[in-house]
């Protein structure tokens, strides 16, 4: 149950949303509410004033010459929806659990923020080599997904500052991509998320592991190794790993090379499908 | 349908309840201050102050009775708390949201203690104590058993030891538990509104506590969304609520919080245990020593699940010599309560897991072994070494069954030609004895109950009964049985249960027990109500009584069916013509019965054994599973069950209960865990992101069929059918993975096979291998 009085602002513009987001006190911005909702009624954040951007435009898919731009409060349902939706961010939002009330009102932005490892969005992000463009007082600046994730629970954002929209480069998201996801049961945060998109020149040469470690660990790849120095790289690659009650570390560390594997060997029976 | 979070009482306020951060520590100091001024907080409490108004709870099962120790266990703690969660102080304000605030104004100054949370070592010599007049964390030792032994273990041809860790874990109903308490001051009384499984007893245990008669207690329990064995009483906020509404002079309501439902503990054992056997698989000699990790002790019932899984030791199976000893260990996790299979399944699970690993060490096929150990049909009634007297059943007929439902050597085939693709399948049978209807001497752990049946002037019918339904339907099959005897339609027909003040002292719903004597009673109840019904209707038909048949709403004649009269008009005519034509038929159309099984031995035999048990349902279970052997997941695609709950009432409620039991078994054997931080001892799975449980989606269909072996116990035949189904779904899910994992020849001693537990043991395996 939620204790605390606050004060609530739904800006109906960007330019609101930074004037609501600078001030001295606590402030929670409000994007699905899917998490932070949940934190105030644990008693875990209590914040003095509530920002719902839910009126602020942030939402929607678009593409813009060689870029895919996704509103950070875009639902997963909207990304299932919308037709400029990169064919790889449909299937991650097709595999969010917690039922049609999570994929109404979960938002990948709000994922992103929020910057839990196990999320699908931290690793899918880095997955499509988005780069985030954030908005505060001083203007707007960009921040490459891979260096927006800095630790468990925290990014690049800085007070005052919030994320504006999610930019997508194109050319990434006509490829043939695998992701892999592995979760204990269907009610448990996914345990090892794995992203790979073919390179330019039809290789399976990188991929990303969410879930294994704080932030997303990208494994680069020549192309040509074998399954077992897949695994082995990633797994060595896991240099701050993730544990709770689910699975520990070790478990963590070990299925991201078995994801890994998973992924790339799906992309390239893909790509060995298309040449035949 | 009415749940308790529904009820607004005019006025009603809320009450906060502050719960110890600490596993072990002393009360230093409580200061109240900052909470009594807090906004809209009437009142506040501590736990020495509940201790000037209030007795100890009294123990749902003392184990005192049974040569043990015992506690007192408070509403708020006193002097110190013995687990994270306690209740320590207690507010009531003006709403939910002020009550929560107010908690976290209460000053409490704690000086922390040693605590132990492993079972294991709270037995050790020098572990923390929980309760200093006490000489060790025993809370008792008892042996079960018979034969000899030691000479058959001397004798035997085999010889297994091994040993099985069974995790803390526990039930969820839908509904967490909620209580309004409403003072009447005038009346000086309590209206008790609960989530009980047990209204009348818990009106005794309310008095007591609370110090007044019984007869200033009423409870109700309205529609309750579940229980599992969660709602029966002794919880510590039962006899609070009614002090805070008595002390504040408001009704107060408390609502429990999903992460407090998951405070209370069950089921945390580890079995050693020793199996000799000869070459064709027959057992003669059976040792488990097994101890029960039940958290601090509380006054739920929870501590005797150990008690009972050690009595049904070794269920349906022919084993005459036997040394069973059971450890109970306190330890500094919250209480137990009672959970659904109430300790037998536990004994399942060991059970089924010991054939199984028989099986695997002579390389015989493991129906095979069941086969020849299991009591046969003709040997019925068996008395077992635990002093259980098994009523009927056939066993080998179910096993049959199973292995045909499944299509066993189909499946067999299968699992070879995936093994040639490095594909893991398995195949897991479990025999399953759930005994039913339980009553415990010396305890309100009735083994009987009453109902009442009653019909109108305008031939409506109400049943009353003391068995409470957690949202089963034994209300609607109740109402069945009274619908038939009486030939009326159940539009006609209502049922009340739950309110002390209206029906029949009972006991309320536990141990598959209510259509076994709530069910019965109120078909004794309906056919003394028949009787006076078919002779009058004989008098006004005008024909002998033996020639009157009641259905449709209709009494009517066998021998010329268009000679009928409403049912309806037969009642009134009892009620208006006593002097004329319903002379002699004493009325009113009412008749209170008591249903006592037969079976039950509360006096010990010559060995000091009793049976507390009239009836014993039985299952075969089979699961089918593939094992990825890179993750360790299970994945559970087929199951089928063969049940055994002898005559049935409602095929669609058996079959309820059956998947319901189900889905816990395999959220049993694959994931659900109760997990302590050992550097805190503080509970960290407090919610449903890390307490796992299954969902429809990890099922398969479940394939259900019936065999109906009545009792020779029970009125009607019937046998219980609430509790079966979660052993014999953990062990064969469990006997399922080690079947898929056979080739690599591996046993996992820890439970659950999450995918986390299987991995490790593949990997420790093949580490072991590469050597
Ligand atoms: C039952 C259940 C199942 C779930 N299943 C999954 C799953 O399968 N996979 C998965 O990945 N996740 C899952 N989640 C988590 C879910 O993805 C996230 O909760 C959701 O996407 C978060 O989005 P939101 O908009 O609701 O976040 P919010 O709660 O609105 O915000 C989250 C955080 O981000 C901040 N924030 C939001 N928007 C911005 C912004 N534009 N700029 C700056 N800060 C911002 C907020 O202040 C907050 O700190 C599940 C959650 C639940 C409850």
């Amino acid at each position: 149950m939620i204790l605390d009085r606050f004060e609530y602002l739904r800006p109906s513009n960007v330019d609101e949303v930074v004037t609501a987001i600078t001030t001295e006190d606590e402030v929670a911005i409000i994007s699905g509410g899917t998490w932070v909702v949940q934190q105030m009624g644990q008693h875990l954040r209590r914040p003095k004033v509530v920002v719902d951007l839910s009126a602020a435009g942030l939402s929607g898919v678009s593409t813009n010459q060689d870029t895919i731009s996704i509103g950070p409060s875009t639902t997963y349902t909207q990304l299932l929806e919308a037709g400029d939706t990169p064919p790889f961010l449909r299937k991650v939002a097709s595999g969010i659990t917690g039922g049609i009330q999570i994929r109404n009102a979960g938002t990948i932005g709000g994922s992103a923020c929020f910057a839990y490892p196990p999320s699908d969005a931290p690793g899918a992000l880095v997955t499509l080599n988005a780069t985030m463009v954030l908005r505060s007082g001083d203007g707007q600046r960009k921040v490459a997904a891979t260096d927006f994730f800095l630790d468990a629970l925290t990014t690049a954002l800085r007070p005052g500052e919030f994320l504006e929209e999610i930019l997508v480069p194109i050319a990434d998201t006509e490829r043939i991509f695998s992701y892999q996801k592995f979760r204990n049961v269907t009610g448990s945060t996914p345990i090892v998320t794995a992203g790979c998109i073919a390179s330019e020149d039809g290789l399976a040469k990188r991929v990303v592991i969410g879930g294994a470690a704080t932030t997303p660990v990208v494994v680069d790849l020549a192309g040509d190794e074998s399954e077992d120095e897949i695994a082995d790289l990633t797994r060595s690659l896991i240099s701050h790993p993730w544990s709770d009650a689910l699975a520990n570390a070790n478990y963590r560390r070990h299925t991201a090379g078995t994801m890994a594997t998973r992924a790339v060997r799906a992309v390239r029976e893909q790509i060995e499908g298309e040449e035949r | 349908m009415v749940y308790i979070d529904d009820i607004r009482l005019p006025n009603m306020h809320f009450a906060g309840i502050l719960r110890s951060p600490h596993p072990h520590a002393r009360i230093v100091s409580i200061d109240l201050t900052r909470a009594r001024r807090a906004e809209g907080v009437e009142f506040a409490l501590t736990g020495a102050e509940a201790a000037e108004h209030t007795d100890p709870i009294p123990h749902f099962i003392s184990p005192l009775a049974f040569g043990g120790k015992s506690t007192d266990v408070r509403c708020l703690a006193l002097g110190k708390v013995v687990y994270a969660g306690e209740p320590v102080a207690a507010v009531v304000a003006d709403s939910r949201q002020n009550a929560e605030a107010a908690i976290e104004l209460i000053d409490v100054e704690y000086e922390p203690l040693p605590f132990v949370i492993d079972g294991d070592e709270a037995l050790a010599a020098d572990a923390p104590r929980l309760y200093e007049d006490w000489d060790d964390n025993v809370v008792i030792q008892i042996p079960f058993g018979g034969g000899d032994p030691a000479a058959a273990f001397a004798d035997a041809e085999h010889v297994i030891e091994d040993e099985l860790q069974i995790q803390r874990y526990s039930t969820q109903p839908i509904e967490p538990r909620g209580y309004i308490a409403d003072w009447d001051k005038s009346a000086r009384s309590y209206t008790f509104y609960g989530a009980s499984q047990n209204p009348h007893p818990l009106k005794w245990v309310l008095s007591r506590a609370l110090r007044v008669k019984e007869s200033q207690v009423r409870v109700i329990a309205p529609a309750v969304g579940g229980a599992f064995g969660l709602k029966m009483h002794g919880h510590p906020e039962e006899s609070l609520v009614c002090l805070l509404s008595r002390l504040s002079g408001k009704p107060v309501k408390w609502i429990e919080d999903r992460s407090e439902t998951l405070l209370i503990g069950a089921r945390e054992q580890t079995h050693r245990f020793k199996v000799g056997f000869n070459s064709q698989g027959k057992i003669s000699a059976l040792k488990d020593h097994f101890v029960a990790n039940v958290g601090a002790l509380g006054a739920p019932p929870g501590w005797g699940m150990a008690f009972l899984t050690g009595m049904s030791i070794p269920t349906g199976y022919k084993i005459e010599n036997v040394d069973v000893l059971v450890t109970v260990a306190t330890t500094n996790k919250s209480p137990w309560n009672a959970a659904r299979g109430y300790g037998k399944e536990a004994t399942n699970l060991v059970m089924e897991r010991i054939i199984d690993l028989v099986a695997r060490s002579l390389d015989m096929d493991p129906v095979e072994v069941r086969r020849r150990n299991l009591i046969e049909s003709h040997e019925f009634p068996y008395k077992t070494t635990g002093g259980l007297n098994i009523d009927s059943g056939d066993y080998h007929a179910a096993l049959d069954k199973a292995v045909e439902m499944i299509g066993l050597d189909d499946v067999r085939a299968e699992q070879m030609r995936l093994l040639q693709e490095g594909r893991h399948l398995g195949v897991g049978f479990a025999f399953e004895l759930t005994p039913e209807s339980g009553d415990i001497p010396g305890t309100l752990v009735g083994g009987f109950d009453t109902s009442t049946v009653k019909m109108s002037p305008s031939g409506e019918v109400t049943v009353l009964t003391g068995v409470t339904t957690p949202g089963g339907g034994n209300d609607t099959s109740i109402l069945q049985i009274v619908v038939d005897e009486l030939g009326v339609t159940m539009a006609d027909a209502s049922i009340l249960q739950g309110d002390t003040l209206t029906t029949p002292y009972g006991f309320g719903n536990y141990s598959g027990r209510s259509m076994v004597t709530g069910g019965n009673a109120a078909y004794l109840a309906a056919c003394d109500i028949r009787v006076k019904l078919v002779e009058v209707a004989s008098r006004i038909l005008e024909t002998d009584n033996t020639d009157v048949e009641l259905g449709g709403g209709f009494a009517r004649r066998i021998s010329d069916p268009s000679r009928s009269i409403p049912i309806a008009d037969v009642a009134y005519t009892i009620y208006t013509l006593a002097f004329a034509t319903a002379t002699g038929v004493e009325p009113p159309l009412e008749s209170t019965r008591t249903y006592l099984p037969g079976n039950i031995q509360q006096t010990p035999d010559a060995d000091g054994r009793i049976n507390i048990y009239p009836t014993y349902s039985n299952a075969v279970h089979v699961a089918i599973v593939e094992v990825d052997i890179e993750t360790g997941k299970v994945d559970l695609q087929r199951y089928g069950v063969v049940h055994d709950c002898g005559t049935i009432i409602n095929p669609r409620f058996v079959e309820g209960q059956m998947e319901g039991a189900i889905a816990m078994g395999v959220g049993a054997a694959l994931m659900e865990h109760s997990i302590h931080d050992p550097e805190t001892g503080v509970l960290t799975t407090n919610g449903f992101k890390s307490y796992l449980m299954p969902r429809a989606s990890d099922l398969p269909m479940i394939e259900t069929m019936h065999q109906v072996t009545p009792s020779p116990y029970t009125a009607l035949g019937l046998k219980g059918a609430g509790e079966a189904g979660i052993g014999g779904a953990q062990a064969a899910v469990s006997n399922a993975v080690h079947n898929a994992l056979a080739p690599l020849d591996i046993t996992i001693r820890k439970m659950p096979l999450s995918p986390g537990t299987v991995l490790h043991a593949i990997k420790y395996r093949e580490k072991e291998l590469k050597k």
